[in-house]
């Protein structure tokens, strides 16, 4: 079992000393702990993630086929409104079926990543309140879980990119850093928002309206705005900026802002570090309310 | 004592808030205060709508010690169990532990019911820290001890509760614990697998393992561990040789218990027929006594019922009976004709009970007058007032805490011989 404020005396005998002091009061002893509970995540998240897979499709007659099957039908369906001509948008750029089905699915990502922190341990209450597990490792399963869907994602994607627009060559390769800044973002978000998730019932809901709201401004199914109040709504909203990017490499357009991804990114791993800590010191005090 | 000291707790409390919102302002607090650093003040302070869960309480455990933890519902047992296992921080104190704590609060808890029993090994291997590898070296071991057959290839949802306890039960105690905290897991699964897991504890001890145990089902405390502590209300109340926390145990829960008025069930018949038959008698205080005062198990008690009667009644009976402290069982009584019977005017009945059968504890006494000539009582005490107390003493023993833990308050007097010679 893991042991923050664990350290071992000369006998080799692992000694765990506990009290009522705030843990953040001895940052050495937090960042062994952090260390040691990293390793122990790093080991158990991917078996974690495999055996909810597996107990996922374990009952359904199509199975993984399931994966697959999301992606596919949202590709599919944009081929049939290409095909038939329904929307017809004339702009510059990559065509609009094209546009669309790249943004859903990063669109996809984030969400997963953002919910899947409080999902994972509202799937895992009656354990966690009963074992004391690495919460980390309950939450990096999810996380296993959203990147391994992603993938499946992407391939789909790069298997429809030649039927709804041009394949962009290797340029997309540039897709990789706004992609990552993304799912971190998410995972950063989902992360902060465990403690009140737990506490609140209203974070759920929040969520919820708040994704779809924040779907309808952020330009995913629409062309980035041009005017003055658009660009410095687009220029604020990380998701937008960091989308964008990466849409723009898969399918080869030029992205809006550019020089505004690192910047983010950096945030989104700042936010991330921020919320792994504030996970931490919470989890004890949401134990016994759990 | 020379052997280490492998548990070390020191004066650990922890509040809870009641009620809904008050839990959650005080998790907002505490979690601020994780943040605060710079808060130095101490948490001893209660804050509205708190309470100690725990308070106080403190002891050390050496190699081969085993604690029990006695306690009415709501006492912080739980709590207690699960500060050590570090699920919960305390709120003052701290907490010491030598090795590896192995915690046993719910059986079989994360077990995923779609995965099978052998897949469920692993994954709950992975709660406690386990890699694969790990598991893979206990899985022989686990499968052996849990005694489940073919079953551990099964999912898990079509498991008994008993099934399940088992494998539960094998995978936490196979993680090379050096502390087990044990919350009255064993009273899911037969009387084998019980079995089986108090020996497996007692092996636990001889290897040098530590155990914490809670329980309600005080034969498994006594059995388990040679120490208990008694909370109440979250503090420590008594400390000490199991035997005598068991009867300090039992001896708070019926004292702390008002009589009620009210009969149960069983005397409704018999308060109907006395119903509208006032016949000018009353009884009077109704005292119970010993040769020395207090009435003791097993030596002679004397009954003594004062009455009043406006007319003398020839024949008549005195009905007692014993009941639960509760009011709700009655647990063994005696009819007998009253020499002369009632006659009129003030005066008592007498009744003697060579041998008092009732093991140490609280018991509620009722009484019946009967006229034997109209068939019915007369006179009525304790079915629908007050009824008459009856605390009887007793030695502090195994067996009378045995009789205790299986809810037997009637020890029959029995001569016992061998088989060769006739009983006496």
């Amino acid at each position: 079992m893991t042991a923050p404020s664990t350290r071992r005396e000369s006998a080799g005998e692992e000694v765990s000393v506990f009290d009522a002091s705030p843990a953040l009061r001895h940052p050495r002893q937090f960042l062994a702990d952090v260390r040691r509970d990293l390793r122990v995540t790093m080991d158990l998240a991917p078996q974690m993630a495999r055996r909810q897979i597996v107990a996922r499709y374990r009952r359904s007659v199509l199975g993984y086929l399931w994966l697959l099957l999301v992606p596919v039908s949202t590709a599919a369906a944009w081929l049939f409104v290409r095909a038939s001509g329904a929307l017809q948008m004339t702009s510059s750029g990559a065509p609009y079926p094209l546009y669309i089905v790249a943004g859903l699915f990063l669109w996809q990502g984030f969400l997963r990543a953002l919910n899947a922190p409080l999902q994972q341990v509202n799937a895992s209450r009656a354990v966690i309140s009963k074992i004391r597990s690495p919460w980390e490792a309950v939450i990096a399963a999810g996380w296993v879980e959203t990147v391994f869907e992603f993938a499946i994602f992407v391939l789909v994607l790069l298997l429809a990119i030649p039927l709804l627009g041009e394949w962009p060559g290797l340029g997309m390769l540039s897709a990789v850093v706004p992609i990552v800044a993304l799912l971190l973002l998410g995972a950063a978000l989902g992360l902060l928002l465990v403690p009140l998730g737990l506490l609140f019932d209203d974070i759920p809901r929040a969520v919820v309206v708040g994704s779809t709201f924040l779907f309808f401004v952020t330009p995913i199914v629409y062309r980035p705005p041009s005017s003055a109040l658009g660009t410095v709504t687009f220029r604020l909203n990380p998701v937008a900026v960091l989308l964008d990017a990466a849409r723009s490499a898969l399918v080869g357009d030029a992205p809006v802002a550019p020089a505004l991804v690192l910047p983010w990114a950096l945030v989104a791993l700042l936010a991330f570090v921020v919320g792994w800590v504030a996970m931490r010191v919470a989890v004890p005090h949401l134990v016994a309310r759990l | 004592m020379s052997a280490r000291v492998v548990l070390e707790v020191d004066g650990i409390s922890k509040k809870f808030a009641r009620g809904f919102f008050g839990a959650r302002r005080s998790a907002l607090r505490d979690i601020w205060r994780e943040i605060a650093v710079w808060n130095t003040s101490p948490r001893d302070r209660l804050h509205a709508a708190e309470f100690w869960a725990l308070h106080e309480v403190s002891f050390a455990l050496r190699e081969g010690d085993a604690l029990g933890i006695i306690g009415a519902n709501g006492a912080g047992k739980s709590t207690l169990l699960k500060v050590l296992s570090r699920l919960l921080k305390p709120d003052t104190g701290s907490v010491r532990i030598s090795g590896r704590v192995g915690t046993l609060i719910e059986l079989g808890a994360g077990f995923n019911p779609v995965l099978s029993g052998r897949e469920n090994v692993f994954a709950q291997g992975a709660l406690y820290g386990f890699g694969v590898r790990q598991m893979a070296q206990r899985l022989e071991a686990i499968v052996d001890f849990a005694d489940i057959g073919e079953g551990i290839d099964k999912p898990v949802q079509h498991y008994s509760s008993g099934m399940r306890a088992r494998l539960g039960f094998a995978v936490a105690v196979h993680v090379d614990p050096q502390l087990l905290l044990v919350d009255e897991v064993l009273a899911v699964g037969d009387l084998a697998f019980q079995n089986k897991c108090m020996r497996h504890m007692r092996e636990f001890r001889e290897r040098g393992g530590t155990l914490v145990f809670v329980g309600h089902a005080g034969h498994q405390v006594q059995a388990a561990c040679d120490r208990a502590i008694v909370l109440e209300r979250g503090e420590c109340r008594f400390d000490g040789d199991v035997v005598d926390a068991l009867d300090y145990y039992f001896r708070q829960q019926q004292s702390g218990d008002a009589i009620p008025v009210t009969a149960g069930g069983s005397g409704a018949a018999l308060l109907q027929m006395a119903a509208g038959n006032a016949q000018g008698v009353t009884m009077g205080d109704v005292v119970v006594r010993g040769a020395a005062g207090a009435p003791s198990s097993g030596a002679p008690a004397d009954i003594i019922a004062p009455y009043t009667a406006e007319r003398a009644h020839p024949r008549a009976l005195l009905f007692c009976a014993f009941y639960s402290i509760d009011g709700q069982r009655a647990l063994a009584g005696a009819a007998l004709e009253i020499p002369g019977g009632l006659v009129a005017g003030a005066a008592s009945v007498h009744a003697r009970l060579p041998r008092l059968p009732f093991n140490e504890g609280s018991y509620q006494l009722r009484l019946a007058l009967i006229d034997m000539e109209l068939g019915y009582p007369v006179a009525l005490k304790g079915w629908m007032d007050q009824s008459v107390r009856v605390t009887v003493d007793g030695d502090a023993s195994v067996v009378s805490n045995f009789g205790r833990i299986i809810d037997m308050p009637v020890m029959l007097p029995v001569e016992i011989g061998r088989d060769d010679a006739e009983p006496r």
